[in-house]
């Protein structure tokens, strides 16, 4: 079930949050619990069985670690639970990847294995993997309660496309959490927000790039349009999902982390991965950099670090070489901002830092939008290869309301701090801001209701 | 005091959108009245799916129940149509391209008639071989049928996009490549080295009483349909050597509401603007039978255009024996039921068809050319083949 659907929207939310009101607070968990788990077996009804399976195993070992007082027994079971977890998402995420690449390899005549992927699969093995780590750790205690770890997995709001919630940020919540007019007003406007961002921005330019990306089009300036398209789509589709995972979380009464913050507005690729999809960042911050040595063991050990979890964060988004490709890639412009780029940019005009961090993050789309490596060639090569009708395939291909939704995609995609600052002063902000998000969520349930509505971007990982 | 009001109010505005599709429905349960706006056009019509755990388990019960609520809930048709008035005032955006004036058309009509993708560019030799091709077997089609004593009659319908090119948009003729051919000149080209009689429908334009196309339309208009029809019936007759019953078109009548075959403007008018304030026709018929008349035996294949000929047949005649064939999507007889073919030539007994038929009708639209009957020709050919050895 997508948020941007009828179905969701207009039947799954409304029940949910009436039931989750009307019952005392003593079971808002399991209403809670139960609603996440209709939820995911709407979209993936074997598989939520896999995701029961999961947390029962997790919450076993986690229990029985934290119960323990040898380390050797606690190293076992932590391996145990990790194995566990990447095993499922081996098998169901990159086993087909790496069986075509033996089959290829190897010459063994036998067709490639189909694993259909699960919803959301990535997203909630990091989440449970954070929880045993952190019981490990001695940062967190075990939950006693299975149901309430089955919650933190498996709650509809961030289950399929995040933010990554740690077990750490959330624990207190679970038990025990306040409810009040403001937080429920707060959800509202991050929901409407959210939802107005993934409908009328990311869906509207979907159609054009996903037209250009099939590659009948052979025009430079079409395809800098949909590269820079495809970027506003990620960002509207991706954050906006984060918007409204945020916003139905504070209606349950839950504060979720922030997932992005204005990434393009960064100056340098360092800045651009700590402003853009926050919480993957830290979580391999957390649990991969940092026990690597991070960056305390020298420059090279520090390179290697970064390439290692560069890798990783590609390969989390998808089991094909264009993602491992796309993780590399930032690996190498970090790895070069360390070795003194970021001295040279930090010399040049904020403008120029600008473009570079563009032109970069633009380049780096490429190859995770096409369909596979080739695909991405043929793209970079097209975007810098001029044709004799470029200006006739222009007013062809890219319609006033792409080019109307890129402008609004553009503008809001920075802060504007001194105008909302100035804005806030006014003395009915407050009800001109509901006002605005009102008639945005208004029109976007217009728009979903008349162009049908598109998967999110996001789910495939 | 005043912040908790403003706090629940804004609460319950937002609550108010997500459950006013379940509360107007349970009013229009209770009172049989829908308060929503009309939709008009043709849509698919989904059925409320049964629940249960085999139909949940494998995903069906989901995708129905989707399906179903989609297309129902209320006040969709209100949304829909703000949906369709922003973008069309907007954006000049729409399922059709908008055209100068507000003219629309479908993608294939623009296509053929500035050949913007290659398998409608004539110029080009691949494209040009497959039109030969469909010819030549069209050529030994003819000439097979009339060794079996029965006809065959070609007619190719008008593309909007043809009539009234100075109103296509700038979007559409800034992708049209130089040097190019369409598709209907080098099919009269070809059917003119033929023996095989045919109509090109653009050619009778010259008398009509109003346009051929409205703007709002994708279809002609009504009167130039039964101009058309009239014609190939004519034709048909003159080919069988056959007495058929026919009509005439007597006066010219006129209404603000659309005529059968100028519904399609309805899609555009989902929309709170006013598109189509003019007035639409359509030719009162005066039924002409003869004493001694031959009951008309058709095999007729084609798109929507051809089902005009069908429906304008059979409003006057009921008893005429028409077997009818859209593309290769389904198969429809006198019984009026639809047999999907599923694109397959193998789901219907074509041999048959033909032998029980005096006259092989092929409608082709300037716009779907590139179709080339979509293997109607070919399979005739094989039957005909088959026939002979």
């Amino acid at each position: 079930m997508v948020f941007s659907s009828p179905v969701f929207l207009f039947v799954f939310l409304p029940v949910t949050i009436i039931a989750y009101y009307i019952f005392p607070s003593k079971i808002k968990n399991y209403i809670l619990l139960l609603a996440s788990l209709f939820f995911y077996a709407w979209g993936e009804p074997k598989l939520v069985i896999l995701m029961v399976i999961s947390i029962i195993i997790n919450f076993l070992l986690a229990f029985f670690m934290e119960k323990s007082e040898k380390k050797p027994v606690k190293v076992f079971l932590l391996t145990a639970a990790c194995v566990t977890d990447i095993g499922f998402l081996f098998y169901y995420k990159y086993f087909n990847f790496f069986a075509g690449i033996a089959i290829g390899l190897f010459g063994i005549k036998t067709d490639a294995p189909n694993i259909a992927l699960p919803i959301g699969i990535s997203f909630y093995t990091f989440q449970i993997m954070s929880y045993v780590i952190d019981v490990y750790r001695g940062n967190v205690r075990a939950q006693k309660n299975p149901f309430y770890l089955g919650l933190y997995i498996s709650m509809f709001p961030q289950l399929i496309a995040g933010p990554i919630v740690r077990y750490i940020d959330v624990e207190t919540q679970i038990r025990n959490r306040t409810l009040s007019s403001e937080k429920f007003y707060e959800g509202t406007l991050r929901f409407m927000k959210g939802f107005a961002k993934k409908v009328l921005i990311a869906d509207q330019l979907a159609p054009f790039v996903d037209t250009v990306f099939a590659g009948s089009i052979d025009s430079a300036l079409v395809r800098w349009a949909a590269i820079i398209s495809y970027t506003l789509q990620i960002y509207y589709d991706f954050s906006g999902y984060s918007d409204m995972a945020i916003g139905l979380g504070k209606i349950f009464g839950f504060d979720f982390v922030e997932n992005f913050n204005f990434p393009y507005i960064s100056q340098s690729v360092q800045e651009f991965w700590r402003r853009w999809h926050i919480s993957l960042s830290t979580w391999f911050r957390d649990y991969v950099y940092i026990p690597l040595g991070g960056s305390r063991k020298g420059n090279v050990r520090t390179y290697v670090n970064l390439i290692i979890v560069f890798v990783l964060t590609g390969f989390w988004h998808g089991a094909s070489w264009n993602f491992l490709f796309w993780g590399i890639y930032y690996a190498i412009f970090l790895v070069i901002e360390r070795l003194g780029l970021s001295k040279v940019l930090s010399k040049v005009p904020r403008v120029l830092r600008h473009i570079y961090l563009l032109f970069v993050i633009t380049m780096g789309w490429v190859m995770f939008r096409a369909d596979n490596m080739a695909a991405a060639l043929t793209y970079y090569k097209s975007l810098f290869t001029i044709s004799n009708s470029e200006i006739n395939m222009f007013l062809g291909h890219v319609s006033i309301k792409v080019l109307f939704v890129m402008a609004m995609g553009i503008l809001y995609a920075f802060p504007h701090t001194k105008l909302w600052d100035e804005i806030k002063t006014v003395k009915v902000y407050e009800g001109l801001r509901f006002a605005v998000m009102f008639v945005l969520f208004f029109l976007a349930v217009c728009f979903m209701t008349g162009a049908g509505f598109s998967p999110f971007l996001y789910f495939r990982f | 005091m005043k912040k908790k009001i403003f706090l629940n109010g804004a609460i319950a505005m937002f609550m108010a959108i997500l459950v006013l599709p379940a509360a107007l429905g349970i009013f229009t349960k209770l009172t049989g009245k829908r308060i929503d706006e009309e939709l008009k056009g043709y849509y698919t019509v989904y059925k409320r799916p049964d629940f249960s755990l085999s139909s949940f388990m494998n995903s069906e019960f989901q995708t129905d129940f989707s399906n179903w609520f989609n297309s129902k809930f209320e006040p969709r048709g209100f949304y829909i149509k703000n949906y369709n008035t922003i973008c069309f005032n907007l954006f000049k955006d729409s399922i059709d391209i908008i055209g100068k004036d507000n003219y629309i058309y479908e993608y294939d009509y623009v296509s053929s008639e500035l050949c913007i993708d290659d398998y409608n560019n004539y110029a080009l030799e691949p494209t040009r071989e497959k039109m030969d091709l469909y010819i030549d077997k069209l050529q030994a089609v003819n000439d097979k049928l009339k060794e079996k004593d029965k006809q065959l009659f070609f007619y190719v319908s008008a593309s909007k996009a043809d009539e009234y090119r100075d109103y296509l948009p700038l979007s559409a003729t800034a992708l049209e490549p130089e040097g190019i051919v369409r598709g209907v000149d080098y099919l009269r080209e070809k059917l003119s080295e033929t023996d095989i009689e045919y109509l090109f429908a653009t050619d009778l334009t010259g008398d009509l009483p109003c346009e051929s196309f409205y703007a709002t339309g994708i279809h002609w208009s009504r009167p130039f349909e039964q101009k058309v029809n009239l014609e190939v019936i004519k034709k048909v007759e003159e080919l069988t050597g056959k007495n058929y019953r026919k009509w005439e078109l007597g006066e010219l009548k006129t209404s603000p509401t659309p005529y059968f075959r100028d519904t399609d403007v309805y899609d555009m008018l989902n929309l709170r603007n006013e598109l189509f304030t003019g007035t639409f026709y359509q030719y009162d018929t005066i039924n002409v039978v003869p004493e001694n008349y031959d009951t008309m035996n058709l095999l007729i294949q084609g798109g929507s255009f051809a089902i005009g000929l069908r429906k304008d047949i059979w409003d006057h005649y009921p008893d005429e024996n028409l077997n009818y064939i859209n593309y290769c999507e389904y198969y429809m007889d006198n019984t009026q039921v639809a047999n999907p073919l599923y694109n397959d030539w193998n789901n219907v007994d074509l041999k048959t068809l033909v032998d029980e038929s005096d006259c092989v009708v092929i409608e082709m639209n300037e716009g779907v050319i590139f179709h080339l009957s979509d293997g109607f020709v070919d399979r005739l050919y094989e039957i005909l083949c088959e026939e002979e050895q």
